[in-house]
């Protein structure tokens, strides 16, 4: 059971540095989409083991993939898409989409209907995710934590006036 | 200061960040940020949707300038994103002068890793899916197979000019093929459900998701609607492939149509 957990999240870290490669994700940064890719997979898997069912796992993992993304995104400087893009990936229904068309094709359109209501229900939690993510760090977007706006570079924070 | 370049560099800056798979709020913003250094500044309109931009500038005792930019053909290139972002925080934070923020964005490199890098990162994918999915030996060296044959499959169908749509069609297809193929070599001994599904992995709409609900949330509706049938749109292409595929190639290749 360990060595799968731990296979899991190795797999995991593997499956998200390979898909930073593949959207061009700045070569410094590989290794902390990874990271938050691990992360993801981690909790992920962590929450199949204590029966949370796939949609809440899902939520769970993209929860917290979104947390270390927007705390990432804070400690070094980039934009938060970099580290949240991969971060929900682990989560991302692919294996809904797939048993969905599986059983349509072999016939049996209960496990279909099931399968594509279950996909659409991890969609929504990981959208769900994301928006309580984005809330939270909105209401906390006061001094050094502030996105999007030019205080990095010394001296200058003012937005533009309109 | 010259007021068509500040123009035209913001445009620049815009349509790059939009190619490359921005938010649109982002793109928003940076245009903001950049149009925002004239001197005089009177106003500055920005409208960024998802297949184009719209700006306006005026100084004080001048015309108004306006541009529209069309912008067609949306993927992913993060890095993009991250250099144009640097460009315009330096350039609005008087670091370098507008012409070269002109010249460095519009020398931006397109691609940061080779092709050859590309193609790995597609087996990468479907072999780290496989060990998250509790696959055992076999099924990872299933998908390191189907990978290796979907990057082919990918480096092809763009090498033909595929539509995106129909690319991920062609891919879905070529993964259903290449997993029957790998169930009539391993036998009982593969899943075929653990292989399939971590080897579609490197197509799922992830990005269009992520950006529909962060666009929806800044309130871009028009952006988070179009992302969001970008999303079903990429979801429907992978489901039709894997559809086809399976009903091609199951019954020729597993005799009977035997499916597990």
């Amino acid at each position: 059971m360990i060595i799968k957990f731990i296979a899991g999240v190795i797999g995991a870290f593997i499956a998200i540095y390979s898909f930073a490669v593949y959207i061009e994700v700045p070569k410094n940064y590989l290794l902390r989409a990874g990271l938050v890719g691990g992360i993801g997979g981690f909790t992920y898997l962590l929450s199949m083991e204590f029966q949370l069912g796939d949609v809440g796992a899902s939520f769970l993992s993209a929860l917290v993939a979104a947390i270390v993304a927007h705390i990432f995104a804070r400690l070094f400087k980039a934009p938060v898409t970099l580290f949240l893009i991969p971060g929900i990936l682990p989560t991302v229904p692919g294996a809904g989409m797939y048993r969905t068309v599986y059983y349509v094709i072999t016939g049996n359109e209960t496990l279909a209907g099931y399968y594509l209501i279950q996909t659409l229900e991890i969609a929504g939690g990981i959208a769900l995710a994301i928006f309580v993510v984005d809330s939270l760090f909105r209401a906390l977007q006061k001094g050094d934590w502030k996105q999007n706006s030019l205080t990095y570079i010394k001296g200058k924070s003012d937005t533009p006036k309109q | 200061m010259d007021t068509q370049l500040l123009m035209t560099t913001a445009m620049l800056a815009g349509k790059l960040m939009l190619l490359s798979g921005a938010e649109t709020y982002r793109v928003e913003d940076t245009i903001h940020h950049i149009l925002g250094t004239a001197e005089n500044l009177e106003y500055a309109e920005v409208l960024v949707i998802m297949t184009g931009i719209s700006a306006t500038l005026k100084i004080k005792d001048e015309p108004a300038i306006s541009l529209i930019k069309r912008v067609n053909s949306i993927g992913t290139n993060l890095s993009r994103i991250v250099s144009v972002n640097d460009i315009s925080r330096r350039y609005c934070g008087g670091e370098i002068s507008l012409e070269d923020a002109y010249t460095e964005l519009d020398s931006l490199q397109k691609k940061v890793y080779r092709r050859s890098q590309y193609s790995l990162a597609v087996v990468g994918i479907c072999v780290g899916f496989s060990l998250l999915f509790g696959g055992s030996i076999c099924e990872i060296i299933a998908s390191f197979a189907v990978g290796a044959f979907l990057a082919i499959c990918i480096a092809a169908g763009k090498l033909l000019k595929f539509h995106a749509f129909l690319l991920d069609i062609f891919a879905a297809i070529g993964v259903a093929f290449a997993t029957i193929i790998m169930k009539f070599i391993f036998g009982r001994h593969m899943s075929m459900d653990v292989v399939m599904i971590s080897c579609i992995m490197p197509l799922v709409p992830g990005v269009a998701i992520t950006n529909a609900v962060r666009d929806t949330l800044q309130g871009d509706y028009l952006s988070g609607a179009a992302r969001l049938l970008e999303a079903f749109l990429k979801a429907a292409g992978i489901a039709l492939g894997i559809g086809i595929g399976l009903a091609l190639f199951s019954g020729f290749i597993l005799n009977g149509g035997a499916m597990s």
